[in-house]
């Protein structure tokens, strides 16, 4: 009890079957424990819209030819997470850079291509832009970030580039004034790396034809989606990168995350202390 | 892909060829009219040098078939391979009686080329000996999709590659053939390679994959003389349910290699058989560490609850106190929640598991018996100042589920340093569900804390606690939640959420100014606190804001004025339904309907008439409650709308307005309208009218191609009151979609029939679907509550089902879900014949904790048997139920069973023993 759709006054029948359609879709899930926090995400839209249930909206998504692309836009911008930060995981992102990196430039690739999703607010591929820039790589090889997210309210926000103090809670100060000026409250990136990264797109996870072109990366940075995921999503998305990543592909997943139980292409390796799951 | 290439031949009892068939023409040479009516050792001359014939007669003797192995016997008749080779080609000879009738008239014989297949064979087992292992997973690869030569060919030596990944290809491979060669290749490969890791592991995979039975192969491997074999046969006969398998593994207790013992009991605590519990409780009261951790792992997974006073002084043992919390909480009650708390009161206790235990041991009495509370107070009333301060001082390393259960079981308590803790623990994320119910169980005293934590940076923990104070309802919290409501979205909508529970006047005010938000889920709790608040200045208050400049404020006053119907704020109610804003004229359109005035309905048919589809749609949600002359028709006119949302809403309303004469139109919806959804509303509508015509509408479409669409069908006809729906349903019964047959279980129940029970008996215990069937068995309990006869019959089913094994535990839960006026229905099966079918019903009379269900406990105090009279007394026990101390004192001293004067000693000293044996007497 939060008081989130319950201060909304919206009755909770439909909400199972809203949230399983949610889930068929788009993967995310939303277990019993938290199906009240899909109410509360979503029951604004219902409202909105004028509807009075969660099932009148479950219609809406599911039969309505005319309104339900731009339903489903809404539902995900309520339901993405923007809460992330510049050089959250970075661990991570610096043993890709100083090891896979170099790996892949010996092995002849012209283009070291990078996708990360979801970018929530952009956060994360400039992470990566700026290790790239700090590391020299930029000055070595050609390299093609890109990023994507489900929702489209979120890659607006990251194409716009426009970032709170929270965002740099732990990014050293040194790199903060490096590669970001202050806008009023707000601060936006230095504009050659803004340019650094190749494309913001919408792209549901879930969806083999979005995510075909991305999966041509060798390099894949999908963190802190799979908690979202219910076990059997887990294994349908991982399944497609399995079989669509180039080898060696290089899957980088969120710390509390595992894929153990999901794939036995891709091998969990330690790469300079941070585990990175591989396709060879 | 090699084409197969087989001849066949057959012959009388003397072996002269009676057929010869062109297959075998082309490949011998040998002409059918050269071959038929001559001897076969006449056709092969050197058959009994080779010694064939013998092998040949065989079938004709014994009637087993017999396989001539190309690598033994290379061929049967000499000819040139398929590969046009010189040599004499390689061959697979079958040879079967032929019979007719009763009588073995001859011999069919099929010979197979095999030549191609034995090199390709061979090339490929070359190629797992490559050095590069990517060549190795190749050849495997093409190894799996050609079937085999002779028994497993080449793959079972891949299962001892080096390489993992090979290794694991090879055991994919072979699971996809689950036979008996397998088998054998299986326990050669335990009995002769158990100590190549890569074979041991290849070869647990593959039992896994195929989940083939070795049980009666691995038995005797126990007594081999190798230890390591025989622990790893312990392993494997831990994956082997059946009763040979705990036999042997019982036996095998006492090896004498202490390794063999320690798999020996983790295998039984996988199989989980209660025969194990005596010897394993012996085990673990060993103290052997070794031995008795695994011993307490098993016992915790075979769930006995008898064993649990055995393990009780095990709590004090440095080495084994956790695991026995762990065990006690899978198989504990009531009688061991005083010494696990005690047990905290000592330096070194494993205070996580003991809370874990405490939480899961409170969570299913809650569960069984809706009896938490009872854990709850044993837990309070026996915790000494310094446990509680040792599970405080626990709770900043503890994480995840140690931590919820930490904070469950500190909410049981009570104290300034509780109080502190919980409040402290507010904003942990993982927590905070359970944080909010603790300290909200505290009540009025926790109020000036959470106050306090208004003031917190982190939101978390702010939202947490306007969320617990909104709770707990006390109004001293209203003036720092009001100086909070310029917060974040999130803290506001949460703010207004827990003014609106609290319903104090001071907070009208402020949530006025909340009414023109520019979120919508800001305004909407804003108005929901307004409306329960209830202001007496509300009217006053709300009428001049309908005229608001601003929309939000216009739409939002217009919600409040049309849930209150003020009749102060009609005209500007109708003044809104022409506003110029979409959102606020299709606001008030809806809210108009409510209100009884004749300028409504002209105002909705101009709307219907005029207006967009939102407003269009507002406008027939209203006619649902007008009760004016036309409503009916228009709304027939709105299921004509061009816009499928209007005629979604026209459907609903019809439903609402229960008018039978709007059958026919709400039938044509559902059959032919293009919208799947307006064709779901037109069923739910149906199913609101009821009756007959609705009936014969709906039939049809229970199965229909739309899953929607089908299941609003099938919960309609359950709610249209008509005896012949029954059948209908009964088909989709079997209909493949578990969705539609669950929504069938609803609409059994709604219907309420007497034929439901016999419907959801069967599914209760044939459906494919556990949920569906458990669905069902609930159901049944559902239907307990309906008339004497459907009653009668739904108690019988679920006592029926109670005695099944798979559907006991279901059947008993759902019994104990009965209402009060079946329990006699209940309690008349403890007079059956049948001890089984008692036991169930004491079972399920414990989960009643009804004074109804504990007279009938009494007259199970005198059963014959003895579970029967145990499980009366641990009820009778827990409710308290007065008495009964002089009966549990008899049966201390008398009982003939063992089990029965240990339990009731167990209910006098909870009983309080002999103040209630004086007041007995």
């Amino acid at each position: 009890m939060t008081f989130g759709s319950d201060a909304l006054g919206l009755p909770a029948s439909g909400l199972p079957v809203l949230r399983d359609l949610i889930h068929e879709r788009t993967g995310l899930f939303f277990d019993d424990s938290r199906i009240d926090m899909l109410a509360e995400r979503v029951a604004p839209i219902v409202i909105q819209r004028g509807f009075r249930s969660f099932l009148d909206l479950y219609y809406l998504l599911k039969y309505d030819s005319r309104d339900a692309a731009h339903a489903w836009r809404l539902v995900m911008d309520a339901l993405s997470v923007p809460e992330t930060y510049f050089w959250r995981e970075v661990d991570q992102i610096r043993a890709v850079v100083c090891r896979v990196v170099p790996e892949l430039v010996r092995c002849g690739a012209n283009i070291i291509r990078i996708w990360s999703a979801p970018c929530a607010t952009g956060e994360e591929p400039l992470t990566i832009a700026m290790m790239l820039a700090e590391t020299g790589w930029f000055d070595r090889a050609s390299f093609e970030i890109h990023a994507s997210d489900a929702s489209q309210s979120a890659i607006a926000k990251a194409r716009a580039g426009r970032y709170r103090e929270r965002a740099f809670r732990a990014l050293p100060d040194s790199l903060k004034e490096k590669y970001f000026v202050a806008d009023g409250s707000e601060f936006v990136p230095v504009p050659w790396l803004s340019a650094r990264v190749t494309s913001w797109s919408v792209v549901n996870l879930m969806a083999p034809e979005d995510v075909a072109p991305y999966l041509q990366a060798p390099i894949v940075f999908c963190r802190n989606a799979f908690i979202y995921f219910s076990p059997r999503t887990v294994q349908t998305v991982v399944a497609t990168y399995a079989e669509r990543m180039p080898t060696p592909g290089y899957l980088c997943v969120g710390a509390s995350e595992s894929l153990l139980n999901a794939t036995t292409v891709f091998s969990l390796e330690q790469i300079d202390g941070a585990f990175v799951y591989v396709k060879r | 892909m090699t084409s197969r290439q087989v001849g066949i031949l057959t012959t009388d009892t003397d072996l002269v060829v009676t057929s010869w068939d062109d297959a075998l023409s082309a490949m011998t040479g040998i002409a059918a009219e050269d071959a038929r009516g001559r001897p076969l050792d006449a056709l092969i001359p050197d058959l009994e040098e080779r010694g064939l014939l013998a092998l040949i007669r065989e079938p004709l003797r014994s009637g087993a078939p017999q396989v001539l192995a190309p690598a033994l016997h290379r061929h049967l008749i000499p000819c040139r391979s398929s590969s046009g080779d010189v040599d004499r080609m390689q061959q697979r000879v079958v040879i079967g009686a032929l019979r007719d009738d009763q009588r073995t008239v001859g011999l069919a014989i099929t010979i197979e080329d095999v030549t191609a297949r034995v090199e390709r064979e061979r090339e490929l087992a070359k190629a797992l000996s490559d050095a590069d292992p990517v060549a190795r997973r190749r050849a495997i690869d093409q190894l799996a999709a050609a079937e085999p030569v002779e028994g497993l060919g080449p793959l079972a030596g891949a299962i001892a590659d080096d390489d993992w990944q090979v290794r694991r290809a090879a055991v994919h491979s072979l699971a996809r053939h689950p036979d008996l060669a397998l088998v054998e290749a299986l326990v050669s490969a335990l009995r002769d390679s158990h100590r190549n890791f890569s074979v041991l592991s290849s070869a647990l995979q593959l039992l896994t994959l195929t989940g083939m039975d070795l049980t009666a192969s691995l038995v005797g491997l126990l007594n081999d003389h190798d230890p390591d074999l025989r622990l790893q046969v312990a392993l494997v006969l831990g994956q082997q349910p059946g009763p040979e398998a705990v036999d042997a593994l019982l036996g095998a207790l006492d090896d004498p290699d202490i390794n063999v013992r320690f798999h020996v009991i983790e295998a039984l605590g996988k199989l989980s058989p209660p025969a194990a519990v005596e010897p394993l409780a012996a085990i673990a009261e060993g103290h052997d560490f070794f031995l008795a951790f695994p011993a307490l792992d098993a016992l915790a997974r075979i769930s006995d609850p008898a064993v649990a006073p055995r393990l009780l002084p095990l709590l004090d043992d440095e080495m084994l106190g956790a695991q026995t919390a762990d065990a006690l909480a899978a198989v504990g009650d009531e009688d061991v929640v005083v010494p696990l708390v005690r047990a905290l009161d000592r330096e070194g206790a494993p205070v996580s598991n003991i809370v874990d235990a405490l939480a899961a041991i409170e969570r299913r009495y809650q569960a069984r018996f809706g009896a938490g509370d009872h854990v709850q107070r044993l837990v309070r009333e026996s915790t000494t100042p310094s446990a509680a301060q040792r599970l405080i001082d626990v709770a900043p390393r503890a994480s995840g589920a140690s931590l919820r259960s930490l904070v469950i079981v500190l909410g049981w308590l009570r104290g300034p340093a509780v109080e502190r803790a919980l409040t402290r623990l507010l904003g942990t994320a993982e927590t905070h569900h359970e944080s909010i119910e603790a300290v909200v169980r505290f009540g009025p005293a926790m109020v000036d804390r959470l106050v306090d934590q208004l003031r917190e940076n982190d939101p978390d923990t702010r939202r947490a606690a306007v969320v617990a104070l909104g709770r707990i309802g006390d109004r001293r919290a209203v003036p720092a939640l009001l100086a909070l409501l310029d917060g974040d979205l999130d803290l506001q909508v949460a703010i207004a959420g827990a003014l609106a529970h609290i319903g104090d006047p001071q907070a009208f005010r402020p949530l006025l100014a909340l009414l023109g938000a520019e979120h919508v889920a800001v305004r909407h709790a804003a108005i929901g606190a307004l409306n329960s608040i209830g202001h007496p200045d509300m009217a006053a208050e709300i009428e001049p804001r309908l005229e608001s400049p601003e929309r939000n404020v216009r739409e939002s006053a217009v919600k409040i004025a049309g849930y209150f119907g003020f009749g102060e704020c009609a005209d500007g109610l109708y003044r809104r339904c022409r506003d110029e804003d979409e959102t606020v004229r299709a606001t008030a359109l809806e809210y108009v309907g409510y209100l009884d005035d004749p300028r409504v309905m002209p105002l909705l048919l101009d709307a219907l008439a005029h207006d967009t589809p939102r407003c269009r749609c507002a406008a027939v949600q209203a006619l649902a409650y007008v009760d004016q002359p036309g409503a009916t028709a228009a709304l027939l006119g709105g299921v004509a709308d061009a816009d499928s949302w209007v005629r979604y809403f026209s459907a609903i309303s019809l439903g609402r307005r229960a008018d039978l004469s709007t059958v026919p139109m709400l039938h044509q919806l559902l059959t032919a309208d293009d919208a799947q959804h307006v064709r779901v509303a037109a069923a739910d509508a149906l199913g609101r009218l009821g009756g007959e015509a609705a009936a014969d509408a709906l039939e049809p479409f229970v199965a229909d191609a739309d899953t929607d669409v089908a299941i609003a069908a099938i919960h309609a006809c359950g709610a249209v009151d008509v005896e012949a729906v029954g059948d209908a349903l009964r088909h989709v019964l079997k209909s493949r979609d578990p969705r539609r047959r669950r929504a069938v279980i609803d609409a059994l129940v709604q219907w309420g029939r007497e034929p439901a029970v016999a419907r959801l008996r069967a599914t209760a215990s044939t459906d494919a679907d556990p949920a569906v069937a458990r669905v069902a068995t609930i159901a049944l309990a559902a239907l307990a509550a309906h008339g004497d006869d459907v009653a009668k019959a739904a108690v019988a089913a679920l006592v029926d089902l109670a005695i099944e094994p798979a559907h006991g535990a279901d059947a008993i839960g759902a019994l104990a879900r009965i209402p009060a006026p079946a329990i006699p229905l209940l309690g008349e099966f403890l007079e059956s014949r049948d001890p089984h079918i008692r036991r169930a019903v004491a079972a399920a009379l414990d989960g009643l904790s009804h004074p109804t269900a504990s007279a009938y406990m009494r007259v199970a105090l005198d059963d014959e048997d003895a579970v029967v009279r145990q499980k009366a007394i641990i009820a009778l026990a827990r409710v308290g139920a007065a008495g009964l101390a002089r009966k549990f004192a008899e049966m201390a001293r008398d009982d003939a069973a063992a089990s029965v004067r240990h339990t009731a000693s167990s209910a006098l000293r909870r009983y309080g023993s002999r103040d209630a044996e004086v007041s007995d007497a």
